[in-house]
């Protein structure tokens, strides 16, 4: 069938009717494939697949978005999609669990622990009121972002998932999955073929959104108005009534601003210490990198401030980022003291593809410009990088990890004179989590113990070892072990004292 | 210690690494990044408060570090590690980790709304509208998209992983 997904539909149908042309006993869907029309092979090709159940076999709405093609355009209503899945799958798919019974055991504590963190949000209100069910709401985020179509042109898709589901790989390899309800993590929605918990709603290509500015619009619009009856009314599934909250939606940075139509974005970040034209903030969720004006009392709030407890906190959700309220948050139940957050930040993209990248760039440059033992015998800098290259090689070898770029050097680090501000070339994150590794490992074998100045050099070991608290426990077989000698010390001293 | 750019800003953390040569701070903040990464690939979509506590200690000494790093480089005449907004996010998720944490027994994992499962699924419906008719591409890739989505459905039907959970 993924050869099917990729192949002309003609050529499906010719391939069946020289099959049945030799076969004396075809098969009967055979005999209806080679029955199609070659000229219509598409449309017949997939009422025949949906009848013999290899495709899903649901109604696709249409929509009036433009000219031609754009006519009759095709989206998947969310609450199509559930009925087609039926009780069984929405449990499996959208919450990681087995059983009708079991998801009324676990919806209720998931809310239950959300409610601490997000105690404002519509949701809560709507079940005191008893308007919704709590052991019957499934939480599900939606997420946008453009691939590459046919001679790279960009392609815009929009898909939905639950919140929760059957846990990553470590989780699950960890048996956290088995932990009793009270204690149990309830598992990220990582494990199972995509297709199979990732719901498409539509996909535009670039172009003609291009050319009809308000096609995307209109498409997030419909998803919006069914989402929002999805929550508020619910659905019936074969006899049972579900809701679904959408708890926001995600999507790297410049997804989000589109979706979110911010004023306020990583695209207005200040090039200089002092702008021509007043900056009014990079972010959604605050006021930071706001430039202040002091003739007018306005305050500036600095981005760069990276504290614990930074100066921008306070302007949280005070100013909205937004001219008016986004499509795709309309009538749908929000948390009204954190509006801002529906649009969620990404930890992988932000690190693997933003920060990261600069830490490595700037990192392997230090390196390579400093006066380090095991990097002394080299006399350029592009051998010390040779150098640092084979180390990597090797340590990719070792540990069996995937070699997304296969050299550091001038080019990979963009980096071709001293001047230059070093950036890592790679556009894959599995790639910044390997070299980020391999730093860590380079590091501990050439710098820890390898600089001239012992007393530093202690107080790094110190603070990587003793200051930064473990956050797994190295014993396998009684992860508390630790704490539990901790408390009896305790109750020794206890006693003897 | 002052940050370059904004003087109002004092450089976090004040406490030890200011002393520290700069390959030292790089030492010294990997790891950490490390750690925190692997350990919230092992959570579920909620972690401990007293882990997340950690986990947004780790990001706020690796973000110390950067902006030592930064001001030393400043410091050296070098353009090396660039303040860049995503910085900025990155001390969001910290600041949001540490913040519930005080208020909840159980805080969001941020991998919960990270997209690395969804740039892969986003490659998939592009990777079939390379391969349909251009003239009614977005009919073909949606109806070409329910073969697949049928046929994923079925194996995720025989998938037992993670199945046997919440059974006590």
């Amino acid at each position: 069938m993924t050869a099917r997904s990729e192949a002309p539909s003609r050529h499906v149908v010719e391939l069946a009717q020289a099959e049945v042309r030799n076969n004396p006993q075809p098969s009967r869907a055979l005999q209806e494939f080679a029955g199609i029309r070659l000229s219509d092979a598409e449309v017949g090709v997939h009422d025949v697949l949906k009848k013999h159940g290899f495709s899903c076999n649901l109604a696709v709405g249409h929509v009036d978005l433009g000219p031609r093609e754009l006519r009759t355009f095709p989206y998947i209503r969310f609450s199509t999609w559930l009925v087609f899945l039926g009780i069984q799958r929405i449990a499996r798919q959208l919450c990681g669990v087995s059983s009708l019974n079991k998801m009324r055991r676990v919806l209720p504590e998931f809310w239950h622990r959300y409610e601490s963190v997000n105690g404002g949000h519509d949701v809560f209100g709507m079940a005191r009121a008893g308007n919704i069910d709590l052991r019957m709401t499934i939480p599900y985020f939606s997420h946008s972002d453009e691939g590459r179509s046919y001679k790279k042109e960009a392609i815009w898709v929009f898909s939905l998932h639950g919140a929760i589901g059957r846990g990553t790989k470590k989780y699950l390899g960890k048996k956290k999955h088995l932990a009793p309800l009270k204690r149990n993590q309830m598992g990220l929605n990582f494990v199972s073929p995509s297709w199979s918990w990732q719901f498409l709603f539509a996909t535009m290509l670039r172009q003609a959104a291009t050319d009809n500015p308000h096609a995307i619009e209109k498409l997030v619009s419909i998803f919006a108005e069914d989402a929002a009856e999805l929550a508020t009314q619910g659905i019936e599934v074969e006899g049972q009534r579900l809701w679904l909250v959408h708890l926001g939606t995600k999507g790297d940075l410049p997804a989000l601003g589109k979706l979110g139509g911010f004023k306020r974005s990583f695209l207005q970040t200040p090039r200089g210490a002092r702008s021509k034209k007043r900056c009014l903030g990079i972010c959604h969720r605050c006021l930071g990198g706001q430039e202040g004006d002091e003739a007018r009392g306005i305050p500036s709030f600095p981005f760069e401030d990276l504290s614990p407890n930074p100066c921008w906190e306070v302007t949280m959700d005070t100013v909205a980022p937004w001219v008016a309220m986004p499509v795709v948050m309309r009538g749908m139940p929000i948390n009204p003291q954190k509006k801002s957050e529906f649009f969620h930040f990404d930890l992988w993209h932000i690190f693997h593809l933003g920060v990261a990248k600069h830490w490595l760039g700037s990192s392997f440059v230090l390196l390579a410009e400093s006066d380090l033992p095991a990097l002394a015998p080299f006399t350029s800098i592009e051998t010390k990088f040779g150098f640092i290259t084979e180390k990597y090689q090797e340590f990719c070898r070792g540990k069996k990890c995937p070699m997304w770029i296969t050299e550091i050097n001038r080019d990979t680090l963009l980096w071709p004179q001293s001047s230059a501000t070093p950036l890592g070339k790679w556009n894959k994150g599995s790639a910044s989590a390997t070299i980020m590794l391999f730093l860590s490992e380079f590091c501990k074998q050439y710098v820890t113990g390898h600089t001239a100045d012992e007393t530093l050099l202690l107080i790094v070991s110190w603070l990587s070892q003793a200051k930064i608290l473990p956050l797994v426990s190295n014993n396998k077989f009684f992860p508390y072990f630790p704490y539990v000698k901790f408390m009896i010390i305790i109750i020794i001293c206890y006693v003897l004292f | 210690m002052y940050c370059f750019e904004f003087p109002c800003v004092p450089i976090f953390p004040p406490f030890h690494s200011l002393a520290l040569p700069a390959m030292s701070c790089e030492a010294e903040a990997t790891r950490p990044m490390n750690l925190m990464f692997g350990y919230l690939y092992s959570c579920g979509f909620w972690i401990p408060s007293h882990k997340a506590v950690r986990v947004a200690k780790y990001m706020f000494h690796f973000l110390g570090s950067y902006q030592r790093l930064a001001y030393l480089s400043l410091r050296a005449g070098k353009n090396r590690y660039q303040l860049i907004p995503k910085l900025h996010y990155l001390s969001h998720i910290a600041l949001k980790l540490q913040r519930e944490a005080s208020q909840s027994r159980w805080v969001q994992n941020p991998l919960s709304t990270s997209v690395q499962c969804q740039e892969d699924f986003v490659g998939r419906p592009a990777r079939v509208s390379r391969r349909v008719d251009m003239r009614r591409l977005h009919t073909n890739v949606l109806q070409r998209s329910l073969i697949l989505a049928s046929r994923a459905l079925r194996m995720a039907d025989g998938d037992r992983r993670g199945m046997d959970a919440y059974s006590r």
